[in-house]
């Protein structure tokens, strides 16, 4: 494949994050807040921390990840969702496909072709795919209001937590339908409510039109916000088992204002549909989280929130096969052998022969399941990059610097990317890994000592 | 005030496990760990603390140490070094600022007191400065605090089987056992007919926590199902439930009865207290001491029934920390005093026997303590003294300059002062209480850097 140079032509310009809130994170879960000055091969990463008298170098044995506070923000319209064998992700829009190569155009603005060994699956993204949020990567935008308390929201590192009752809100300008998502990490006590389509930011109005979601220990529930009448109960989840004991779940709600459903998704699995038979009727535009529990800690981070037109699938985990599977918009789906994509429609072999169907037809096609994907050569410098709007890339790093960063990839080859284009780089991907999270032993030594 | 009130106290400020920040990770054996006041930490080694205020700190995959400034540093939690020189002491004095510094008793007089603490020599304490001197005793704990699993058998509680129960377990971090849901934890500490058990517990909600005495099973018992289940030696459960405590001789057969139960309303206000439970096997009776204040006595009218040696923790619902966990083979003296008693002026001199003198000490020394007792002067044996009060109220110094350490001994006890260099030579701190002091670093534990403002 030849070089690419993929620049970040689409980004919107921000200037370079002048405050030290660049996160360090070591494999044995130190953290070093800080910024980011150099990195390369030759000397390692360079980092100003704000309590040190000078930079620190520091070679990248040990070091987990760098997460940089503000990269720039993405406005995004891509089509489809390309997932990779090797656990890279891109947001774009597919090109084409022969027997043995992709075209993709991404963000990178560039058209890629990268071997089809290397691609597990497509999803189709909805008409009018729009990211409205995507964070958080500080607290500007969001109200809390100052009954929080000190046990209220605050933002630190990539994320929003209370520990104990508080609320937040933002206007995101919501219309139609939309998919909120993040990731939620939870001790002791589950008692988070989520009001999506609120006329109020700075509280939850019962008297207004919206969908409140309760998140309680193991299950959800969702009712109706009505002007004009008391609200309605949707219903329950069942037992949702990610949400049985304290921990972190991703969480996507589709709120599909065609179809009045609202779809519940836990880690990638839809768990609950809900439909609302006297039809989508909201007021607001804005989501409120709010913490109900004192003594139990919440957090809020890795939050995407996209509007969209017509349907909207969630995304569904690649079932590995040795045929490729299409899935259809009325939910079938078939296995065999896709021939070629072009001109917007899929040559496939199927059981009846092969027929061409148009990719509009299409939520996702899952590639039959290869063994000689392209892998990254292990090591320190084998980073992975995560972008903000979702995606992520991995790569041979071999200079990064305030202008660019340099890398080569085995699947799409040599790279450049504006630094700022970033939102966390990892290191040491095939290290183990010190998970921090938010444990009822934390919650001691805060009340303690 | 409570005369062991006052005592822990003391202790509480200074024994506590070093303060640690959400999401702290245990500090890995060999490496010390650096908190910083944002709430960034690292692992690594602290080399040295220099008097221009600057710390410095080895990282391993740093090309060069890395120096920090110092006002901005929290906590080093040390890791344990090579041995500290052996405590030759025997004495624990405790200062009105709750520092306590243990040593061997040199001399004094009504003045000061000396006494040869090891790493750091001599050093002149003022009386003024000092609430009490413990003679400590010659025999080791049964248990001196909690350091790990490793010893102790652990299981899910037995309740963790009945409809609706989730099992859970007690795991170790920093000094202390955690469990947030039905667990058990057993030791069988071999404890002798006098024992003395004592801990911090601190819990979210409430507390519900049973605590076996004297048992021979490190498993739990199903008490609804005890005859049917498998055979263990009778033994005291001490359970605690919200605000009250209950003590109940546990056998294979026959029905469980209370030996009473008392109302500890103060824990419903808190979310932490300090447990002292003393057992005397030949008197049949079992005390229980809650934050330094005797709160009940029981006393089993049919005998001693423990027929084992072990302990056993069960938490039973609730998320709860235990910290501080020290048994000793306990003395059988039990001297309480009225709580908010106001300090008189003398000096009191407690003995074994459980016998005191009060009066004016004169001089002070490893053969004797020489004491004015109505213009009488009595000569007391060293030997035959468990601890001595000073009396008038003492007077607690402030610190000089900005901030300060905590810095808190390996063995127990801490001290606060300035720190004025830290190496692998020596540590040297100047107290507002004995002076400027030379100790040696592996001694300490952790060092807690305190703000300006009133810490």
């Amino acid at each position: 494949m030849g070089a690419i140079l993929a620049v970040f032509s689409t980004w919107q310009a921000a200037a370079l994050d002048t405050q030290a809130n660049d996160v360090l994170r070591f494999t044995d879960g130190s953290v070093l807040h800080g910024r980011l000055l150099q990195l390369d091969a030759e000397h390692g990463l360079k980092w100003k921390h704000p309590d040190a008298t000078a930079a620190v170098d520091f070679l990248p044995l040990h070091v987990d990840s760098v997460r940089f506070a503000h990269p720039s923000v993405l406005k995004l319209s891509p089509t489809c969702h390309v997932r990779f064998a090797n656990g890279d992700d891109l947001f774009g829009s597919l090109g084409a496909l022969d027997g043995d190569h992709v075209e993709l155009t991404t963000w990178f603005g560039d058209k890629l072709n990268v071997p089809r060994t290397g691609v597990q699956s497509v999803t189709f993204l909805s008409k009018n795919f729009t990211m409205l949020y995507e964070g958080p990567y500080d607290s500007e935008g969001w109200i809390t209001p100052p009954s929080n308390g000190a046990g209220g929201w605050h933002f630190r590192d990539g994320g929003f937590s209370a520990t104990g009752p508080g609320l937040m809100g933002r206007d995101l300008g919501l219309k139609g339908s939309c998919t909120v998502e993040f990731d939620l990490t939870w001790s002791m006590y589950l008692g988070l409510a989520m009001d999506v389509y609120s006329d109020t930011p700075d509280r939850i109005d019962y008297n207004s039109s919206s969908y409140l979601v309760q998140f309680t220990r193991g299950r959800v529930t969702l009712q109706r916000l009505r002007s004009t009448a008391v609200p309605k109960n949707l219903g329950m989840s069942p037992e949702i088992a990610a949400l049985e004991e304290p921990g972190k779940a991703h969480v996507a709600m589709q709120f599909n204002q065609a179809e009045s459903a609202i779809d519940l998704s836990v880690n990638g699995v839809v768990v609950k549909q809900w439909k609302d038979d006297e039809g989508f009727s909201v007021s607001g535009n804005s989501v409120v989280f709010e913490q109900g529990f004192p003594n139990a800690v919440a957090r809020l981070s890795a939050m995407r929130i996209s509007s969209w037109e017509g349907r909207h699938e969630p995304e569904t985990d690649a079932v590995v096969t040795n045929t490729d599977v299409l899935r259809f918009i009325n939910h079938d789906k078939a296995g065999g052998k896709i021939r070629s994509i072009a001109d917007g429609h899929v040559l496939v072999e199927l059981a009846p022969g092969t027929l061409s169907i148009p990719l509009e037809r299409l939520t996702q096609i899952d590639f039959a399941a290869v063994t000689n994907a392209p892998p990254e050569a292990p090591g320190p410098w084998t980073v992975r990059a995560f972008f903000p709007g979702g995606g992520s890339l991995s790569f041979q790093l071999e200079k990064w610097s305030a202008d660019e960063v340099q890398g080569h990839s085995a699947m799409f080859g040599r790279l450049a990317f504006q630094p700022t284009g970033i939102r966390e780089l990892q290191f040491n991907l095939d290290r183990p890994r010190v998970v921090r999270s938010e444990s009822p032993a934390d919650e001691f030594e805060d009340a303690n000592e | 005030m409570n005369r062991r009130a006052l005592f822990f106290g003391g202790l509480a400020m200074c024994l506590l496990a070093p303060a640690a920040v959400p999401g702290q990770l245990t500090a890995a054996p060999g490496r010390d760990q650096l908190l910083l006041r944002n709430g960034d930490s690292l692992f690594g080694k602290l080399l040295s603390v220099t008097p221009n205020e600057i710390l410095q700190w080895q990282h391993p995959d740093a090309a060069a140490p890395i120096n920090f400034i110092l006002d901005t540093v929290s906590e080093v939690d040390l890791a344990a070094r090579a041995k500290a020189p052996a405590e030759t002491g025997g004495c624990k004095v405790l200062f009105a600022n709750g520092d306590i510094l243990r040593g061997s008793l040199a001399g004094g007089d009504g003045e000061s007191i000396l006494l040869d603490v090891a790493g750091a020599g001599r050093l002149k304490l003022p009386r003024n400065r000092l609430q009490s001197l413990a003679v400590t005793a010659s025999e080791p704990p049964l248990l001196d605090g909690i350091t790990g699993l490793e010893g102790w058998t652990e299981v899910s509680s037995p309740i963790q089987g009945l409809a609706g129960v989730e099992a859970g377990h007690w795991t170790y971090r920093n000094g202390a056992f955690y469990a947030s849901k039905p667990a058990s934890i057993a030791r069988d500490l071999k404890l002798p007919g006098m024992m003395r058990m004592e801990f911090d517990l601190a819990w979210r909600g409430q507390p519900n926590l049973a605590i076996a005495l004297y048992t021979d099973s490190l498993r739990p018992i199903l008490l609804m199902n005890k005859e049917s289940g498998p055979d263990f030696g009778a033994f005291y459960s001490f359970r605690l439930g919200n605000i009250v405590a209950d003590m109940y001789p546990i056998k294979k057969h026959g029905p469980s009865i209370s030996l009473g139960s008392v109302i500890l309303a103060a824990l419903g206000r808190a979310d932490h207290a300090h447990f002292d439970i003393r057992v005397s096997k030949p008197q049949n009776k079992i005390y229980l001491l809650v934050d330094g204040v005797l709160v009940m006595q029981w006393s089993d009218p049919n005998g001693f029934e423990g027929e084992g040696t072990g302990v056993r923790f069960v938490e039973n619902s609730g998320a709860i920390k235990l910290s501080n966990l020290r048994v000793t083979r306990w003395d059988g003296i039990l001297e309480e005093k009225t709580e908010n008693a106001p300090r008189g002026p003398d000096d009191v001199v407690w003995l074994n026997d459980g016998q005191s003198t009060a009066g004016a000490i004169t001089a002070i020394n490893p053969e004797g303590v020489s004491i004015r007792v109505q213009n009488a002067a009595r000569e007391i044996p060293f030997a035959s003294i468990r601890e001595i009060d000073f009396g008038a109220p003492p007077v607690r110094p402030t610190l000089e300059g900005a901030g300060g350490v905590r810095a808190t001994f390996a063995e127990g006890g801490c001290i606060h002062g300035l720190l004025e260099s830290w190496s692998a030579d020596g540590a040297v701190f100047r107290s507002p209480d004995f002076g400027r002091a030379k100790f040696n670093p592996s001694q300490f534990a952790a060092l807690q850097f305190l703000r300006d403002e009133g810490n």
